[in-house]
């Protein structure tokens, strides 16, 4: 048996039996070590050399069969590698098994520990099976080892890390972009999170499809930083100003739950997980309602709301933190 | 389908939750979780207090006791607000009624 919870923050991806006994690309990413037998040149800027891959998943890895798995946890066309594909999720409670109409079928393993890309003897992955290797199927093992995906952009400002999140088209993207004086663009896509000692970290070291290379996490900064806030943005062309209206702990569980990416692939287990780790996040993070009118005029302004805002907050927090 | 089984519940009737339904207390209000259809729906403090009681398999009777107990309500308004919560929540397969003297 390959273990549950594995000692070590490691994800192991296999994807050919010509990697037996070899060593993987070692990729940082999202606060854990990810050692690859494959990689691609939108990785680079988190590739960190050479890791040995473990001998008993590779024995393993050739013979694994998932018969077990039988229960599907989504049927359906869903937005995958920039296009609508028909998905078929199934999960045996430890185990996630990704079909997604392209050659391989993506398994990832109990705790997040490894993902397979089946069969092992399909030749290298072409660009829509690598988006799907280290997007969704990645997300899914991130989401197993405790740390779920918002799909948001993010910034860190001088009042700390915010991030925003809305449907698509909302303005996601715009508010975040790097005109903003003193904001610095952390990413735009997908914001891992996860808790850390009781603390909501953001662990934005995660690549960003839409941005390019030279806008990737910059490695000199922290794989962790403190989440400060959350702000849902729900512009609308009938708005005539910018509001900013905390939610009930409730409601910003709702809220992480609806903007968190890959969460309709969970299998009934991760779902649990999933819901207690956004209650127990919302009850920490100031999450917000951003209203604002959908101008690129306003921009300015609601970049000052948010600001006042965070440094707001902080002053609350610094409050209640000399009371307690 | 809860509008036929509105008329028959009473302060008698229990109500069990549904097996694929988890939920979470969050800051005295509650979250539920449909693990079959992955849908999430949101319950206010009132709610709260309904969902525990119904986890515990309390009567009607005695989950509309609960909730004047701790909300400063009129009686008749709680039982009225009461019934359209299960209406809503028979209707989304979230709970079912047992049947009578089923439990005890």
């Amino acid at each position: 048996m390959l273990p549950a919870t594995p000692p070590t923050t490691l994800i192991q991806i296999i994807t050919s039996s010509a990697s037996r006994r070899q060593s993987g690309v070692r990729l940082d990413l999202a606060g854990v070590t990810v050692v690859s037998d494959t990689s691609t040149a939108w990785l680079e800027p988190f590739t960190r050399g050479t890791a040995s891959l473990t001998p008993v998943l590779l024995e393993r890895s050739e013979k694994l069969r998932v018969p077990a798995i039988s229960r599907t946890t989504f049927e359906g066309p869903a937005w995958l590698a920039r296009a609508v594909r028909d998905v078929t999720c199934r999960d045996d409670g430890d185990t996630h098994r990704l079909e997604c109409g392209v050659g391989r079928t993506f398994v990832v393993g109990p705790g997040g520990a490894w993902i397979v890309a089946e069969p092992l003897s399909a030749g290298p992955l072409d660009q829509v099976e690598l988006e799907i290797l280290f997007g969704a199927a990645l997300l899914v093992a991130l989401a197993a080892r405790g740390s779920f995906s918002l799909h948001a952009s993010a910034v860190l400002t001088g009042g700390g890390m915010a991030a925003f999140v809305g449907v698509s088209g909302a303005g996601k993207s715009t508010v975040a972009a790097p005109a903003a004086a003193g904001w610095q663009r952390l990413g735009d896509d997908i914001l891992p999170i996860a808790d850390r000692a009781s603390r909501v970290v953001a662990l934005p070291r995660f690549p960003q499809l839409k941005l390019p290379r030279d806008e990737q996490y910059p490695a000199g900064l922290p794989e962790a930083i403190p989440l400060r806030a959350v702000y849902e943005i729900d512009a609308g062309r009938e708005r005539r100003e910018v509001s900013i209206e905390p939610l009930s702990p409730r409601d910003g569980a709702l809220v992480l739950l609806a903007h968190t990416v890959a969460a309709r692939l969970f299998g009934a287990r991760l779902l649990e997980q999933h819901l207690g780790f956004c209650a127990a996040a919302a009850a920490r993070l100031r999450v917000c309602r951003l209203g604002y009118p959908r101008l690129l005029s306003a921009l300015p302004a609601v970049r000052a709301a948010v600001t006042a805002d965070l440094a707001a907050s902080l002053g609350e927090r610094r409050g209640a933190d000399a009371l307690s | 389908m809860s509008a036929d089984l509105i008329p028959t519940l009473g302060p008698q009737t229990r109500l069990k939750t549904a097996p694929q339904v988890r939920s979470r207390e969050i800051g005295g209000e509650a979250v539920l979780l449909d693990l079959e259809a992955g849908t999430y729906f949101g319950l206010n403090a009132a709610g709260a207090v309904v969902w525990k009681c119904l986890e515990r398999s309390k009567s009607l009777g005695e989950v509309h006791a609960a909730l004047t107990g701790h909300f400063e309500v009129d009686a008749e308004r709680a039982w009225a607000d009461l019934v359209e919560l299960i209406g809503n929540l028979l209707d989304r397969g979230l709970v079912t009624v047992e049947p009578a003297g089923g439990a005890s």
